[in-house]
């Protein structure tokens, strides 16, 4: 899967109207949506397509009670299950994917001799390999987390070896004419100068990793936020599968927003120093 | 062995008992660089006495920061020998230091202004490194600046802040790879000044790379021109212009008139033999 | 940036480009041969040594064996041949749809803005969770697969294009007016050629996502043609463990392929745009 690394927004478009602005214009027009989507399904009514209303409504059920009638809080049982084993995978991919970037990105030796096979195995779309970790692994929890973690893995590489192999030479040249250890050029120039590309790749990386728990839940669980989604789907349960729809969405926007506020933590200085 | 050492100044700030100053800090001989089938430097020596500032200039392109990176070990030469302090130069020198020409790129944006500062310093508690922070950046005067960063600051106080971090570290040499070049005329005046303010201030050895050869003279106690491609020591010229050195008075001195007349004949003869 | 791996390090050299150290060594080419070989070596080996069970880990030379008997077998290159089908159409249809529709949210203002605000609402959205509503509402058929990957590949060209749009030098349109240039004559002279870069990374980035959309569905949805049903149906069977992985090893290939030539078609068309991280 192509990468797209840090995108810029054109200075254009920052300069008019501050976050504020962009806040408000982004609630009214989620207004407008919903307010559009509501109205097409009551006007054009289809079983497949509930109303919003009754589908935002539906959530707090849908978390609660089991859809197939078992007595176990979804909220528990699927929806925190998910996230741990999305997150355990996204941070073993994103370890590895870090350190073995930083190898590659530091050394063009190492990537001389691994450009092939790395291009290769990232073409691989990332849900491909599912059936061969459950080859492997079997179903269950270790296979989703080894399969999350192979496919976050080779974005935030790739994020990281670019961004490590583009700090600039002179500071380079600093890291060596002041005899720093390089322990402290490493996690002291070359980590933090790479910052912004690898956090482009760490988000990347949890786009990547909804998809794969997803993925991986339609196939080989017995619970999950993915695997709640296809059985009501399979027992017709409309409402409730579109609930489990919007869950899934609001998840992915909420886990989004914390990393997005990390990295706009960790890269203060990025936004200053932009010329 | 008394000798010169009466009247040559102390270098009162270092930690060494190093008073013998017959013998060069920095010797260079014969040093070639080639890449690939180009040659860079065809073969140059000098020597540079402690405290003293050397100024090295020559036409752009010439090789001025090939024959900087040798002798600062960033680079390994392909023929010839540095010396420092009577060592062979293989790698970085512990007692060294460097401000280098893109000032915005040598300070770690994500650092202060102080923490800047602090950042090579090594074997010192927080309080010690803060305190000589503190001292480098009143003596380039940036007081108060401390926890600015660097992107906040203008061209001219950035190289101030890579200047300090030298100054910091404690260094018996000094090189500086054309640090006000990418600076307006204004500001490079007021650097210019603080060069040799520091320089009667701490007397550190310097090596100063420029293609400005108004700035190689008046700065420095001996000029070093370098020819072009390759790079060869056209001549070494003293500047016996005496301390304090001013911008306008120094510049009206027939000495310096002189100077700085043969300086740019020797480049101006590279120019025209090279086009020739 | 670049879709290429061989990263390039030069960018900020003090030191001019003429003049930058002769590498040394082994040429790269060989290099990554070296590289592969030693894999394949070590792959094979492990699968070999009795660590696993050869049964769900098939040693290397076997599955490219299976792979070469199957690159002949008219079933497998039909799946091919659907996957690839599939994702060109999705991928077309999504860059018709999005390009002409980029272009024009992002030359005004306040469509652009009010766009964007919607692009970033719907964007997050993974298709992947739409993929059980779409199997319900059009059945397991080709039109399904499409619509999914049009949805997909949509947002990254129509917020490129809109980028793209937006980047365009003012200065640029503003010369163009002074010549009395039209409307239409200023889309079509400055702002589609100057623009036309972002557009291509986007379509590069969506047809990766494409492809990885329509072999997902494929896997999943049951009844399937292409690729992934392929692979997941050799792995249901389970007798014949080495056509899963000839299987997934052609989906890389397809990948391979695909970021390779439109990498290539991107940098001989608009090699000489300065890439500003998008």
């Amino acid at each position: 899967m192509a990468v797209t690394v840090a995108v810029t927004v054109p200075a254009a478009a920052r300069r008019h109207g501050g976050p504020l602005v962009r806040i408000l214009l982004s609630v009214g027009v989620l207004v407008v949506l919903v307010v559009l989507w509501q109205l097409a399904t009551m006007t054009w009514k289809s079983p497949f397509f509930p109303e919003p209303l009754r589908i935002f409504a539906n959530i707090p059920k849908v978390l609660t009670v089991d859809s197939a009638g078992g007595s176990t809080s979804p909220f528990f049982t699927d929806v925190l299950a998910s996230i741990g084993r999305m997150l355990a995978g996204y941070v073993l991919g994103c370890a590895w994917g870090v350190a073995a970037g930083s190898v590659l990105g530091r050394w063009r030796a190492a990537r001389d001799y691994t450009s092939p096979i790395v291009e290769f195995l990232r073409s691989v779309p990332a849900t491909a390999v599912l059936p061969i970790f459950i080859l492997l692994f079997g179903l269950g929890q270790g296979m989703q987390i080894a399969f999350i973690a192979w496919g976050v893995s080779w974005f935030v590489l790739i994020n990281t070896a670019s961004g490590v192999a583009s700090i600039h030479k002179t500071l380079i040249d600093v890291g060596r004419a002041f005899r720093l250890s390089p322990a402290k050029q490493f996690f002291g120039l070359v980590l933090p100068s790479a910052a912004p590309k690898i956090f482009a790749g760490l988000r990347i990386g949890l786009t990547a990793a909804m998809i794969l728990i997803v993925t991986s839940e339609f196939l080989g669980a017995t619970n999950g936020i993915g695997f709640q989604l296809i059985q009501t789907q399979r027992r017709f349960q409309l409402v409730d599968m579109w609930s489990w729809m919007l869950v899934i969405a609001i998840l992915g926007y909420l886990l989004n927003t914390v990393l997005e506020l990390i990295e706009a933590r960790a890269l203060r200085w990025h936004a200053g120093s932009r010329r | 062995m008394p000798g010169p050492a009466d009247d040559f100044p102390h270098d009162d700030n270092l930690d060494t008992e190093y008073f013998m100053t017959d013998t060069p800090l920095l010797q260079v001989t014969d040093l070639t660089h080639s890449y690939g089938s180009h040659l860079i430097l065809g073969g140059i020596s000098f020597d540079v006495m402690p405290g003293e500032f050397v100024s090295i200039v020559g036409p752009s392109g010439a090789g001025k920061t090939t024959l900087l990176r040798a002798l600062s070990g960033l680079m390994m030469p392909s023929g010839g020998s540095v010396r420092f302090d009577g060592e062979p130069v293989t790698g970085v020198p512990a007692a060294m230091a460097m401000v280098f020409q893109d000032y915005s790129r040598s300070l770690p944006p994500w650092l202060s202004v102080e923490k800047n500062v602090t950042f090579p310093l090594t074997g010192l508690s927080k309080a010690e490194a803060r305190d000589r922070a503190h001292e480098s950046l009143a003596a380039v005067g940036l007081l108060g600046h401390e926890s600015k960063y660097p992107w906040e600051l203008s061209g001219g106080m950035q190289q101030r802040v890579a200047i300090a971090r030298a100054l910091a570290y404690r260094p018996r040499l000094l090189l500086m790879d054309e640090p006000f070049a990418s600076v307006d005329a204004q500001t490079r005046a007021d650097l210019e000044d603080l060069v040799l303010n520091l320089k009667q201030q701490f007397d550190i050895t310097t090596v100063f790379v420029t293609h400005d050869i108004e700035e190689s003279v008046y700065l420095a106690d001996r000029v070093l021109v370098l020819s072009k491609s390759p790079a060869l020591l056209v001549e070494a010229i003293d500047v016996p212009i005496p301390m304090p050195r001013d911008q306008i008075t120094t510049k009206e001195l027939d000495e310096f008139v002189h100077l700085r007349g043969r300086v740019a004949r020797l480049i101006r003869a590279q120019s025209d033999s090279a086009a020739a | 940036m670049s879709q290429d791996f061989a990263l390039d390090t030069r960018a900020s050299s003090a030191v001019p480009t003429q003049r930058r150290k002769p590498r040394r060594g082994i040429p790269t080419f060989w290099r990554g041969v070296i590289g592969v070989g030693v894999l394949a070596l070590g792959m094979e080996i492990f699968a070999r040594s009795g660590l696993t069970d050869e049964r769900f880990l098939p040693p290397l030379s076997v599955v490219i064996v299976k792979l070469g008997q199957e690159l002949v077998d008219p079933a497998f290159l039909l799946a091919i041949l659907a996957t690839f089908g599939t994702w060109f159409l999705g991928l077309l249809l999504a860059a018709v749809v999005a390009i002409p529709l980029g272009i024009v949210l992002g030359l005004s203002e306040f469509t652009y803005r009010v766009s964007r605000a919607a692009i970033d609402l719907v964007r997050p959205i993974p298709p992947i969770a739409l993929i059980p509503l779409v199997i319900l509402v059009l059945g397991t058929t080709l039109g399904m697969k499409i619509t999914l990957v049009v949805f997909a590949a949509l947002w990254p060209i129509l917020f490129n294009t809109i980028t793209g749009v937006r980047d365009v030098d003012p200065q640029l349109t503003q010369m163009a007016r002074s010549f009395q240039l039209g409307r239409g004559a200023i889309i079509r002279r400055i702002v589609l050629p100057a623009s036309a870069p972002f557009i291509a990374t986007g379509v590069r980035v969506s047809s990766s996502i494409a492809l990885i959309v329509v072999v997902t569905v494929e896997l999943i949805a049951g009844g399937s043609q292409g690729l992934g049903a392929y692979i997941a149906e050799a792995r249901a069977i389970g007798t014949d463990v080495p056509r899963v992985f000839a299987g997934t090893l052609m989906t890389g290939a397809l990948g391979l392929l695909i970021n390779s030539a439109l990498g290539a078609l991107e940098r001989r068309f608009f090699g000489w745009h300065e890439r500003k991280d998008v």
